[in-house]
């Protein structure tokens, strides 16, 4: 109790000292952050789920009502509406996180819907005047205005949503591009290269510039969050005969700016490789290795091309070291998010695997038992470090 | 927040305030002062004609013969001519002809004299349900015609559709 009073009282107190102007919101905060109860913090995670989704609810109900259609109103009267929705969150989000610092977490998800609004507001325009002029563009200008303002306020929230919608502008780009015969097939090697360049820049930002402000902006974590499952996933396809196949008729159909675009996307990969390498990362030359193995196979897949059950085959074990892999990192790292979506990565191969053609000609029960013998040998050897690590420390 | 936070968070907020309403402005500007003319349009899927709350269109002047060879996304425009109350164009170039003319840029490699597919950014009409409902029986009934408002360099905007009936 004694405890509970103490952060009342320090609650109370630095909000009276910004108000005075003795400290800022965000000194006030890291205040109150280092003294914080440690119950206290479910309470605060839950309260900014809340918040944000909240924020969400009601950007998305605004873009929804936006894309119904509003005939009673004049467009000039749908403009002024949401310029004044826009400036009225960033208003209530600046008085509520940074002049009072009374609700940083809702002042923040106030701060993700005026970013959201600012996106609606966009495309209301693109709607109201039948603008066709180069639909991606809407997406590009959303995700600068998002950077630009997690940037200025420092949300974390705010810098996943802009990763995110840089991502879908990414993936709206070269999907238009791609969107004529067989080209489309080479999509997911966009994933490959984009999720990977993402994590391997995300991931070695992280690491070197630790004590920069940049490094707490939430952008590493976002880009390391969002890049990870985006390059598996463009993995994930090409484990797939008939996808690898298609891969190598792709390049006859990839040529002139979206070759340029490809060449970019795969300078920006073999960078973030590179930085992974060169990182203080524990389990960084390993990803750096498998992530250049991956670089590699897709580049001799595209070039080469040949036979896609070959590939599938390379795909495969590939796959499997990425995913088995991610544990590994994770486990080195202490980062518990990697273990997790490493585990996923190896129960939706397991399960593709079960129903894919591909294993037909296999009897699949004794893939199966072969695949689950394998997993638990690595967890084996997982344990087994495990506790020579605890004993190490325990002796020291 | 620092002072210098502070200046930077307004600036932000003046750019994404600002940004919205200048593209209205300039497409409210665009269909102020360009050239109207009526085009011949039919829906993409006369079957599923609207999509959401947008119809997807194509005219008449969507596939045409070039006189000059063209790669994918080259810039064309088309000379159009007025029979009664639609515009309607014979072959694109390459480059601006005189005259009134819309241009757009082709979606394959075509050699002269073959037909190309040509985007000039007026396919998509965006309605509500219940006007989209009003389309749907000026479609059934008739013809279908897109007013457009022409720039001088041939880029289009759609003002509004007609129907048979709305004339």
């Amino acid at each position: 109790m004694a405890d509970r009073s103490f952060s009342e009282q320090l609650k109370r107190q630095s909000q009276a000292w910004v108000a005075e102007g003795i400290v800022s919101a965000e000194q006030a905060a890291a205040i109150r952050s280092r003294y914080a109860d440690g119950r206290e913090e479910p309470r605060a995670r839950a309260t900014t789920a809340l918040a944000v989704i909240g924020a969400l609810a009601v950007g998305f109900g605004v873009i929804g009502f936006v894309a119904a259609n509003w005939d009673g109103m004049s467009h000039a009267v749908r403009l002024v509406l949401l310029t004044v929705a826009v400036a009225g969150s960033y208003a209530a989000a600046f008085h509520l996180r940074e002049r009072t610092g009374s609700y940083p977490r809702v002042g923040e998800a106030l701060y993700l819907l005026g970013v959201i609004l600012f996106g609606a507001s966009l495309f209301l325009v693109g709607q109201m005047y039948n603008v066709q002029a180069h639909d991606p563009l809407a997406l590009l200008l959303w995700a600068g205005g998002a950077t630009a303002t997690a940037l200025v306020v420092r949300s974390r929230a705010i810098a996943a949503a802009a990763v995110l919608i840089l991502t879908g502008w990414v993936g709206f780009e070269f999907g238009l591009a791609l969107d004529d015969g067989n080209a489309l097939s080479a999509f997911p090697v966009v994933a490959i290269l984009y999720g990977g360049a993402l994590y391997g820049l995300a991931t070695a930002a992280q690491e070197r510039i630790r004590e920069h402000w940049f490094a707490r902006s939430g952008f590493p974590e976002s880009g390391r969050g969002v890049g990870l499952p985006v390059a598996a996933a463009g993995l994930f396809v090409f484990t797939f005969s008939d996808a690898a196949d298609a891969l190598g008729r792709a390049r006859d159909d990839v040529g002139g700016f979206v070759l340029g675009a490809f060449l970019l996307l795969a300078v920006l990969a073999l960078t973030g490789a590179a930085a992974l390498a060169l990182c203080r990362r524990p389990s960084g030359r390993y990803e750096a290795g498998v992530f250049g193995l991956v670089l590699a196979a897709v580049l001799v897949a595209v070039l080469a091309g040949g036979e896609g059950d070959a590939y599938a085959v390379l795909f495969n074990v590939l796959f499997a070291a990425v995913a088995l892999g991610i544990i590994y990192a994770g486990y080195l790292s202490d980062e518990a998010w990697l273990v997790n979506l490493g585990v996923v990565f190896v129960a939706v191969d397991l399960v593709a695997r079960y129903f894919d053609v591909f294993w037909s000609a296999l009897p699949r029960s004794v893939g199966m038992i072969g695949a689950g013998l394998l997993v638990l040998g690595i967890a084996y050897v997982l344990e087994r470090q495990r506790k020579r690590l605890l004993e190490r420390m325990a002796e020291s | 927040m620092s002072r210098g936070r502070r200046i930077a968070l307004v600036f932000v907020v003046c750019v994404q305030l600002a940004l919205p309403l200048a593209l209205a402005g300039l497409a409210a500007a665009d269909l102020a002062f360009g050239e109207e003319i009526r085009l011949k349009a039919e829906p993409v899927d006369p079957l599923d004609v609207f999509r959401g709350n947008y119809v997807v269109l194509r005219y008449e002047i969507s596939s045409l013969a070039v006189l000059g060879r063209v790669d994918r996304g080259d810039r064309v425009c088309v000379r159009l001519s007025k029979i009664g109350d639609a515009w309607f164009g014979s072959h694109a170039v390459p480059g601006s002809p005189d005259g009134t003319a819309i241009c757009g840029h082709v979606r394959d490699d075509a050699e002269p004299g073959e037909r190309v597919a040509i985007e000039y950014g007026i396919e998509t009409y965006y309605a509500s349900a219940e006007r989209a409902r009003e389309i749907e029986r000026s479609i059934g009934r008739g013809q279908l015609y897109v007013v457009v408002d022409l720039d001088d360099d041939g880029s289009a905007r759609i003002e509004r559709l007609e129907g048979n009936d709305d004339d």
